[in-house]
């Protein structure tokens, strides 16, 4: 049988990824003298005393997270003359905005809403693509994105409010610095298309989303904006180190030859850091924020301590892409005194189940990760920024808001892989953690299979199952949970959150929740739901042209079983898959009863039949892929002003601490815009702060 | 199945190089096996792989330490009871490609796939099928080799006929009936037969890229409980019984087209299907 394990830390252990036990920081920190404090399983476990310690590097600015909060407040801080260096426990820079989409929602007149107003290409004229909007669908000011982005009245298709909980005073600095921030990106190496939309509760009034792109060309050269088809990616075969998700044909948003998404906005940004002087220490982990008393007075510096990666196969350490501006560190643990400020950039909670149990306790299931789990390793988004922040008295904010963005957590629809929210192919050094790239399935494909528990029971209908309500933007509507769509959505309507308007436009499934549920193979105290399967059969796989081979798949990564019957798969996966807890006891009579539905035509317990056409699991081999669900990006977090400082429980400014996206709460949107704008708020403020 | 003891001696001694014999439950030699191993206080033996009983049922062996005189200390003969249960091996049986709709007293093929949990070999042995009420209808027999690709599934085609009245009829397959040394436990598995009277009208669907408005081929369409696949014009003919229908026409990367139609003539319909839009990771 294969070892069942609890955590991502042992796991990472048996993997080859260094992983601090508690057992680990207690050592040290008796090593350091310092008191020891229980925590459940993040290296906080300190609080180090300020006059025992001795600092081994002292800057203007320290940064905690090379990825989109951090990186333009590094830039941002430099720019202002401050010296700065970045913490990054990856082994890489660019964090989960690496791996974007690369699509960009800010507004309130930005400096694209106006190009395109205006119907300008870009200053390298590159965008040729023609404007997507109209004038009037561009035009807005900061007061109008202000009140966008915290409309008490906008409810989503999940009948959720995504604005109403949105802090006032971190919304008002926010509309005002999209300007200044998207002026920011393209002044280091940031090129952007065409205004197109906008996501992820963006707002709902007007267009507002830019993606970024770079131009195909013979070699990746960051300063004349090209990137090599090598570095961004054959469809379906590689990604590179350089991109580790396929760079998108950006030909509709921006010209013929454009490759879009994350890589061309982080690697930018990177490119510019580096260049200005700001340093980095990868393979290092911020483990305590240090304040003058633990309540009370300044925050000084950071301990943090070597977390380095190694190949799974070979053993041989993570490299970054890029080295110059690195600061190669290896010793166990560091000091960092940050003369002005301290910037929280360290991502989200979404890859601690302790931490996202506390919105939804059947996610303690450690089985499940986050999006970028693979990329940024099981430490990547573990909460400790905002730990960290916790235990020198910060407040907490939004926490309910993880339930008011679609794809918090959902099912990508992905097969076969722990990592189901990414594409990237094998080229990128941390693809062996994914071990195989996934079966990915649109949700009709679901026709083609049934989903089942760990105990082996179908749970609902397979056809809804990766169904979600999908970010209430422009331009609303009722997909989006809204009366009127366009410019005929008007802002702080009642009738946007009338009774009358969410009966007719919801449309939430609530399917993962069933998945979630309690089943018979849950046991006390956490009652875990385990793993769920996919289950299908050879004609499935010819019928819909499935690609089950390498390395969509992988023969060893217990994700993905075949057998010549049921009862032989059912063993194989509980052999095989380490969350598998349970044997799959009910796996046979449940396919035995599926086969009995498709001859009558219909499924009286879940209701398939009249949406799509139902099919025999019958032809041998059989299949078992994983479908695990995700979660995606977090919200909640430490509570962040204006000036992104971050709030103590008196509602006072912690002196000298900031903090923004993932790591901060408050604000509904989602991913990079927020990240950005806070990151250059935070970088301005930080550097202005007086030294001390 | 595998055996492995542990003898101690009162005072302890170290009994390494000594042999221990099981005996079978008729009293005959079933094999030996040395002690490797002294801890101190324990001898234990290596493994030992022997051969279960053929027939299912309990048993009891013998392991027996024969007498030793060891640095002029004499151990008596001691002896201990092996008590296991032997279980005949498991069959699974799976049973596919079956017509989803077959007209009354017609024949239709199935394919029957049977394994042994353990492996075993099937070759030529038989199985058989009976229908709704129990009664064995057919019998088929096995091939000499292996399904290609799998590692112990014996398939066989059979021909079956069916029954004189429409309905959905719950037959089943059981294997092994003859033919296998071991005793494996029966393996069986139940299929549906839909039986339907002859078909009356013709149903003519015509598969289209919504897009570009061009044909698609290979387009699968569902009347349950009739199937067809669209042709290179994208066309398919479907022949049903009268009455109401749900049409669905389906292709990879499309969203499936549904369509409630009643049928009491022959007819045309036309399915134009959109491509499913490409989940977007952002
Ligand atoms: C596949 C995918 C596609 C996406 N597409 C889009 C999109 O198109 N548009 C959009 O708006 N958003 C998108 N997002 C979301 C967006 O990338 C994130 O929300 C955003 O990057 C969050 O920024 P952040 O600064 O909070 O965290 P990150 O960008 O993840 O940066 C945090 C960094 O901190 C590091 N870190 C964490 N803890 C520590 C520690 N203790 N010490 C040192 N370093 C630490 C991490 O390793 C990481 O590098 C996408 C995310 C994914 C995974």
């Amino acid at each position: 049988m294969a070892k069942k394990r609890d955590t991502d830390q042992k796991n990472a252990k048996l993997r080859g990824e260094k992983a601090v036990s508690r057992r680990d920081f207690v050592k040290s920190g008796a090593a350091a003298g310092a008191a020891v404090f229980s925590t459940s399983g993040t290296a906080l476990a300190q609080v180090s005393p300020v006059e025992a310690i001795r600092w081994d590097y002292e800057v203007d600015v320290v940064v905690i997270g090379a990825g989109c909060t951090g990186l333009p407040a590094a830039i941002r801080a430099r720019d202002l003359g401050a010296s700065v260096i970045i913490v990054e426990q990856n082994f890489d820079v660019g964090g989960k905005m690496l791996h974007s989409g690369g699509q960009i929602s800010l507004g309130g007149g930005d400096p694209l809403q106006l190009r395109d107003i205006r119907g300008e290409r870009d200053a390298e004229g590159f965008v040729t693509a023609p404007r997507q909007h109209t004038v009037e669908e561009l035009t807005e000011d900061t007061d109008f994105l202000f009140k966008d982005h915290t409309d008490w009245s906008v409810m989503d298709a999940a009948a959720q409010a995504p604005y109403r909980y949105n802090e006032r005073d971190l919304h008002r600095a926010y509309a005002d610095n999209c300007y200044a921030t998207r002026e920011f990106l393209m002044a280091n190496y940031v090129r952007m298309g065409r205004i197109s939309g906008t996501h992820g509760n963006g707002g709902m009034s007007r267009a507002r989303r830019a993606v970024t792109f770079l131009m195909e060309g013979p070699a990746t050269d960051i300063k004349k904006g090209t990137v090599s088809r090598q570095d961004a990616g054959i469809r379906r075969v590689s990604s590179s180190h350089f991109a580790p998700r396929f760079m998108e044909d950006g030909a509709k948003v921006a010209s013929p030859g454009a490759r879009v998404n994350g890589a061309a906005l982080s690697r930018c940004l990177e490119f510019s850091a580096r260049e200005k002087g700001v340093r980095f220490i990868l393979n290092c982990h911020m483990d305590e924020i240090i304040r003058e008393q633990q309540f009370s007075g300044r925050v000084v510096g950071i301990r943090a301590s070597y977390s380095p990666r190694f190949h799974p196969q070979t053993g041989a350490r993570l490299e970054s892409l890029w080295q110059n501006g690195n600061i190669d560190d290896r010793r166990e643990t560091i000091y960092i005194r940050a003369r002005k400020a301290i910037v929280i950039g360290s991502g989200g909670h979404a890859n601690n189940p302790q931490f996202r149990s506390m919105f939804y306790p059947a996610w303690r299931e450690p089985a499940f990760v986050s999006s970028g789990w693979a990329l940024l390793g099981p430490r990547g988004q573990d909460a400790s920024g905002i730990i960290a922040g916790m235990r020198i008295g910060a407040n907490l904010a939004g926490m309910h808001q993880n339930l008011s963005y679609g794809s918090t957590f959902h099912f990508p629809g992905t097969l076969a892989t722990r990592d189901p929210y990414t594409d990237m192919l094998p080229g990128h050094p941390t693809f062996p953690f994914r071990g195989s790239t996934g079966i990915v399935l649109g949700t009709d494909s679901f026709q083609h299979l049934i989903v089942v528990n760990q105990v082996g029971k179908r749970f609902f209908n397979e056809m809804l199952v990766t169904v979600r309500e999908g970010g209430a933007a422009f331009p609303a509507g009722p997909g989006k949970g809204q009366p009127r769509s366009g410019l005929a959505h008007v802002q702080g309507d009642w009738r946007n959150a009338s009774a009358d308007n969410i009966r007719k436009t919801y449309t939430e499934p609530n399917s993962i929740h069933a998945a979630l549920a309690i089943n018979e193979g849950s046991k006390p105290p956490d009652y875990l739901s385990g793993p769920i399967w996919t289950i299908f059969d050879r004609a499935a796989v010819e019928r819909d042209k499935w690609n089950i081979n390498p390395p969509f798949t992988s023969p060893t990564n217990g994700f993905f079983f075949s057998a010549d019957t049921i009862e032989e798969l059912a063993a194989k996966i509980y052999k095989g898959h380490e969350f598998q807890r349970v044997p799959l006891t009910y796996l046979a009579e449940t396919v035995a009863k599926w086969n009995s539905y498709v001859d009558r035509g219909s499924d009286p317990e879940f209701g398939r039949g009249s949406d799509a056409p139902m099919y025999r699991i019958e032809k041998p081999p059989f299949y078992a892929a994983t479908l695990y669900p995700v979660w995606h990006d977090s919200y909640g977090g430490l509570r962040i002003n204006g000036r992104a400082q971050v709030v103590d429980l008196q509602g006072e400014p912690i002196p000298g601490l900031y903090a923004g996206g993932e790591a901060s709460g408050g604000g509904n949107q989602h991913g990079l815009g927020r990240a950005l704008v806070h990151g250059y708020i935070a970088g301005t403020n930080a550097a202005r702060e007086s030294s001390t | 199945m595998m055996l492995r003891a542990k003898v101690s001696c009162l005072p302890a001694c170290d009994l390494r190089g000594h042999t221990l014999f099981i005996k079978d439950h008729t009293g005959a030699g079933a094999g030996s096996v040395g002690l490797t191993e002294f801890d101190g206080q324990t001898n234990q033996t290596s493994d030992l792989v022997m051969k279960a009983p053929v027939e299912a049922g309990e048993y009891t062996w013998v392991a027996v330490c024969p007498a030793v005189v060891k640095d002029d200390v004499s151990y008596i003969e001691a002896r201990a009871p092996i008590s296991f249960t032997v279980k005949p091996h498991t069959t699974s049986v799976v049973v596919w490609d079956i017509p989803s709709a077959v007209v009354v007293s017609e024949q239709f093929r199935i394919k029957v796939g049977i394994k042994c949990s353990s492996e075993c070999g099937f070759a030529n042995s038989r199985f058989g099928v009976y229908d709704h009420e129990g009664a064995r209808v057919a019998t088929g027999t096995l091939p000499g080799d292996r399904w290609p690709g799998t590692t112990g599934l014996y398939v066989a085609e059979v021909e079956l006929d069916a029954p004189a009245g429409e309905g959905l009829y719950t037959w089943s397959i059981r294997a092994p009936e003859a033919g296998v040394g071991i005793p494996h436990a029966d393996g069986s598995s139940s299929f549906g037969v839909r039986v339907v009277s002859r078909p009356e009208h013709l149903v003519v669907v015509e598969a289209i890229d919504k897009e570009s408005q061009t044909p698609l081929a290979g387009a699968r369409v569902v009347m349950h409980p009739y199937k067809a696949v669209s042709d290179e014009r994208g066309i398919a003919e479907v022949r049903v019984v009268k009455g109401p229908y749900k049409l669905f026409v389906s292709q990879t990367r499309y969203l499936t087209f549904g369509l409630p139609v009643e049928v009491d003539a022959d007819m045309r319909a036309r399915a134009e299907l959109s491509l499913e839009p490409v989940p977007e990771r952002n």
